[in-house]
């Protein structure tokens, strides 16, 4: 960095820092938390205002050398085939085993050899690493209680956890990305007076009855939330996703589909009936040779025009954590006449300068997105979905989406804490504080990425983004690292198939503004120690040699200051 | 230039000899010239077509995948491709609301303020209407000891979970829960899903695929339709509750896969207390009939869990069957038990399944834990029979209410007699078109807010129907009206009905 581009930096910071406070004792529903839920700040330094920056290209695949890709095959075919090995001699010997597998008294098995084969033989290996129960809040630190090894089991898991006490750990796992799940606070408190209210649930599902006055008050602050004119609240993200393609498109439709997109969409677009097409993750290329080639065909057999050509694609992918081309997608949309549906699930409240998602962070306006679609789970630490869109839309919806009319309405307690939330991000309610999550949040993203990305390991994604995935590829590697790192009091999620692809496993962290940069720091330090002694840190730089491999300890002092340049990318 | 065929020639031979060389240096390759020297001796016409194979084989690797679907497309120009690119006008999104939907539109409620049976709705010019909308019959939701656990519940874990169950969301609650309901239930294991309506679509296709075989009741809810429609499974719809029909089907699919190798797998699908019709199956022949054809249950206790049975165990408990006949009990906590998410009960194996197959549970938060807190308490005291007086006394308040409204002349009653779901159709509808059956129903609706009642039409998208819409009116009955609060109600409701007719 040179002199000049330090003193940019300097004063850009100044700027950024001088309206909020850097202590969390000045935000009242802060205040009450405590370090188990929400770190204090060490230093206003640690804050940076999102900003636009190129939006980055995909670079996994350039970054793995080919011969982890090799093993990593080969891993697989080892594995394959012990199972392989392994059923045919549980299919002698062992008929306890075999049970629930072949035809029994002229029942068909209840599950084929086929399709539980990954699960019993490759998932089984690790069942003592998924699903692991936790209790209390998944704040700054995650209490997990550690479940045994069951060897030779058919679906067993351990249910003998309870003996030991829970584990408190560093919390990288909760997409908890504002910070709001805590017991204490605003929110909470809210969320408390609401049961007394109006009860624990709606009692009912939206069109028959189940919609309080709180849901459409909190609808209103949504829309206006995303700079929309109406939106909707369903009680579940995925239900939300998967009942709503079919309101829009028919099998006279043509749905252009992200390759990486969420299970829940691809639910949705199977349910609609509307004929599917598939591009390459993120490549805008192809898609605008798709676009051109299926406007001019039109339907196949028929040859008649396509009704409507809707693109589905997600803001920020939760397994990558790359960021959709919103540009591009916005160009085409002006210039081909296709409809856009953004699934904000995860960049909502984590993305752009106001955590107004993705239209946010590119300064684009929400009117240009003909649907848009999140989650509270999220940034939000609630629960439920949302569409905002045209009053039309919404109003539509109301009446025949299938969530609305046959659903549950979303619970009031929960209504309560979207709105609050909502409330403080936009700065109705405690200012600044809304400000001050977010830049916390922004910084810690930008901070453990680029940490992790010096030491030299597979890091995916935008820069931004509070999704931070490790590609380990090795299906020996994940158990190891998923271990380690639990020895060393870290939550992470391991991601493995079908979340993703067979041969990318890889785990991931979920920032959160609720910790503290020596928690990173921590992160950072164990996870070089991990990485040594597991060979994770391959990634080859774009020339083809090995990237280099910094050590913590040379950089430890001035990634802060790296971090907070706009212009690194 | 005369000498180029023998410079082409000598070329020729260089380059194959140096490629013999080649492919002399590589281990194994003695044996491949060994191979192809004997069969052509033995043989020749074979190593022409073993050579046409091989260029054949070679040709279906290289082909691209994306050449094989364009085959019929068309050879347009780029100015053609231009021009239709012109010319091309999409529909809009949203077309403009039909009237039909202009009219429920005005039919959804928003509930002010609800308190045990008195609601106040937005735009109403009655000031307090006894609501018959909640599907929460013991207004638990309001119980103050609920309520207090669940403060208590949001003080100790914050409102989400913040996390799907494999990655670190599914908390102790979660899982408290779920042995509550496999406790409750009489069955090995639980998995507990965060959307009622979300679970019977996700659960069906963990199970049933392409190739199985669906014995579906055709009067299933919405849910289990997406369900059977994800599956791709071979679909048998018998007539509703119809014993005779069902055996019918289950013999025919039988025959039809006798001794072609693999049996699929058969599903017998259907309600404890349907949605649509407020009636139950008869279980007992269902079991039979089921043992008898080598089939599984799968039966939807959304509506019967916490309403039938001495303990409110559902229909199995009612007809004295062991939840161990039922292969897998699935269902919304939302309806029936007036609580929130959905559960599948059954052997370990059916529940572990679903934990990496099924979509619903793998990819989607769990359930906020205050609420698996209170489900797993008011299941718990259901459990030990805490409920079961006030069970009995909604079906008794719901059998006077059945009585009173059969007395009526211009509706036909569908539902069962003692269920607090009551389904009835208008006996006008009968030979009415959907439209005007439709609107026929909207007026029963809105009389009967106008006389102090909030009811509402059975909720149902005709166009996602597989048997169209019903238009019926559905009334859920609180428990906390008293006997001659329920006469009075069912009074009212026939004065509604008729004031509406004579409108029309």
């Amino acid at each position: 960095m040179s002199v000049e581009e330090k003193e940019s930096v300097a004063s850009d910071f100044k700027e950024n820092g001088s309206k909020i406070s850097g202590s969390i004792k000045d935000y009242p529903s802060l205040a009450a938390l405590n370090h188990h839920e929400f770190a204090e700040l060490e230093s206003t330094n640690y804050l940076y205002k999102q900003q636009l920056t190129e939006p980055v290209k995909d670079r996994t695949e350039e970054l793995v050398p080919y011969y982890i890709m090799l093993e990593t095959h080969f891993l697989y075919l080892v594995l394959l085939v012990i199972g392989h090995i392994r059923d045919f001699i549980d299919s002698i010997f062992n008929q306890e085993y075999r049970a629930n597998l072949k035809e029994n008294n002229g029942y068909a098995p209840l599950l084929t050899d086929f399709d539980s084969f990954y699960t019993r033989r490759f998932k089984q290996r690790l069942q003592d690493l998924f699903a692991c129960p936790t209790t209390a809040v998944p704040g700054r630190e995650i209490k997990v209680y550690r479940r045994k090894f069951i060897p030779n089991s058919f679906f067993e898991i351990d249910e003998d956890f309870w003996d030991e006490e829970p584990v408190s750990c560093i919390n990288l796992s909760s997409y908890n990305y504002l910070g709001f799940a805590q017991s204490v606070g605003t929110c909470a408190d809210n969320a408390e007076s609401t049961v007394e209210k109006y009860g624990i649930v709606a009692g009912g599902s939206r069109f028959g009855g189940g919609c309080l006055d709180i849901q459409e008050d909190t609808e209103n602050l949504v829309a206006k939330f995303v700079g929309k004119e109406a939106a909707m609240i369903f009680s579940m993200g995925y239900g939300t996703n998967a009942m709503l393609i079919s309101n829009l498109v028919d099998k006279k439709c043509l749905v252009l589909s992200d390759q990486l997109n969420h299970a829940s969409l691809r639910t949705g677009i199977r349910l609609s009936g509307a004929v599917i097409k598939v591009f390459k993750h993120n490549d805008m290329d192809e898609l605008e040779k798709l676009i051109r080639e299926q406007i001019a065909q039109g339907q196949p057999r028929s040859r008649r025009p396509w009704d409507k050509i809707l693109i589905v694609f997600e803001g920020l992918y939760s397994m990558e954590g790359t960021m959709c081309n919103l540009p591009k997608l916005v160009e085409f949309r002006e210039r081909y006449g296709v409809y856009l549906f953004m699934d904000e699930a995860h960049s909502i409240g984590a993305m752009g300068p106001n955590g107004r998602g993705i239209c946010d962070y590119y300064k684009i306006s929400p009117s240009k997105i003909d649907c848009l679609m999140g989650t509270f789970t999220k940034s939000f630490g609630s629960v439920g979905g949302y569409i905002a869109g045209d009053q039309l839309l919404i109003d539509h919806l109301k009446v025949s989406n299938l969530c609305s009319v046959y659903a549950e309405a979303p619970a009031p307690p929960a209504l309560s804490q979207i709105a609050t939330s909502i409330k403080i991000i936009s700065g109705e309610i405690n200012p600044g504080e809304g400000e001050f999550r977010l830049r916390r949040l922004a910084f810690n993203s930008r901070y453990l990425r680029v940490g992790l990305r010096k030491m030299g390991f597979i890091v995916c994604g935008h820069i931004d983004s509070p999704v931070i995935p490790v590609f380990l590829y090795h299906p020996t590697k994940m158990p190891l690292t998923a271990h380690k790192l639990m020895e060393f009091r870290i939550a992470v999620v391991l991601v493995g198939y079908p979340a993703t692809d067979l041969a990318t496993s890889r785990i991931r962290f979920c920032m959160s503004a609720a910790l503290s940069k020596s928690d990173l720091d921590y992160v950072l330090e164990k996870m070089e120690e991990v990485g040594d002694l597991y060979r994770l840190k391959v990634a080859i730089g774009l020339d083809g040699n090995p990237a280099p491999r910094a050590r913590f300890a040379d950089f430890k002092d001035t990634l802060w200051k790296e971090v907070l340049n706009p212009k690194l990318n | 230039m005369d000498q180029l065929p023998t410079k082409v020639g000598v070329a020729v031979e260089q380059n194959l000899r140096r490629a013999l060389e080649i492919f002399k240096k590589i281990p194994g390759s003695s044996y491949i010239a060994q191979y192809i020297r004997k069969s052509h001796q033995n043989d020749p016409a074979r190593t022409l077509f073993e050579f046409l194979l091989f260029l054949f084989a070679l040709r279906y690797f290289l082909a691209s995948k994306q050449s094989y679907f364009k085959r019929d497309y068309l050879k347009l120009s780029e100015n053609e491709v231009e021009e239709l690119i012109e010319e091309w006008e999409p529909k809009p999104l949203i077309s403009s609301l039909s009237d039909e939907d202009k009219m429920l539109l005005k039919e959804v409620p928003v509930v002010e303020s609800a308190s045990n049976e008195k609601v106040v709705i937005q735009g109403s010019e009655t000031p307090e209407l006894l609501n018959l909308t909640a599907t929460d019959f013991f207004s638990r939701r309001n119980d103050k000891e609920i309520t207090e656990l669940a403060v208590e519940k949001i003080k100790y874990y914050g409102v989400g979970s913040c996390g799907p169950a494999g990655f670190y969301g599914n908390e102790d609650v979660h899982i408290r829960c779920e042995e509550s309901l496999a406790n409750f239930l009489g069955t090995q294991k639980c998995i507990l899903y965060s959307q009622g309506y979300s679970t019977a679509p996700s659960v069906i296709p963990c199970f049933a695929k392409r190739g199985d075989v669906l014995f579906v009741d055709d009067a299933v809810c919405m849910p289990i339709q997406r369900g059977i429609e994800l599956s791709r499974s071979k679909v048998y719809y018998f007539a509703h509750n119809d014993m005779k029909n069902l055996e019918d089907n289950l013999i025919k699919a039988n025959s039809l896969y006798k001794g072609r190798g693999r049996i699929p797998r058969k599903f017998i699908i259907t309600e404890g207390l349907f949605e649509y019709t407020g009636n139950s199956p008869d279980l007992v022949k269902i079991i039979e009939l089921k043992k008898k054809y080598k089939a599984r249950l799968i039966l939807d206790e959304s509506w019967s869990l916490g309403v039938l049975g001495r303990t409110g165990r559902g229909l199995a408990e009612e007809c004295g069957i062991s939840r161990s006949e039922i292969d897998a009990t699935i269902g919304s906590l939302a309806t029936g038990l007036g609580l929130y998410g959905g559960f599948c009960a059954g052997s370990s194996a059916l529940v572990e399944h679903q934990r990496i197959i099924s979509l619903a549970y793998t990819y989607s938060a769990t359930e906020p834990p205050y609420l698996a807190g209170c489900t797993s308490y008011v299941v718990d005291r259901m459990a030990k029979g805490v409920y079961s007086q006030e069970l009995h006394d909604l079906r008794e308040k719901a059998h006077h209410l059945y009585t009173e409204l059969n007395k009526c002349t211009e509706i036909d009653l569908i539902s069962r007699p003692d269920s607090p779901l009551v389904i009835f159709t208008l006996r006008s509808n009968e030979t009415a078109d959907d439209s005007s059956a439709s609107k026929a129903v909207h007026n029963v609706v809105m009389t009967a807010r106008k006389n102090g009642l909030l009811l509402t039409r059975l909720g149902q998208v005709s166009q996602w129907e597989n048997f169209g819409s019903l238009n019926a009116v559905q009334i859920l009955l609180p428990n906390s009206l008293s006997v001659e609060k329920v006469k009075e109600t069912a009074k009212k409701i026939i004065a509604c009905v008729q004031e509406a007719q004579a409108t029309n």
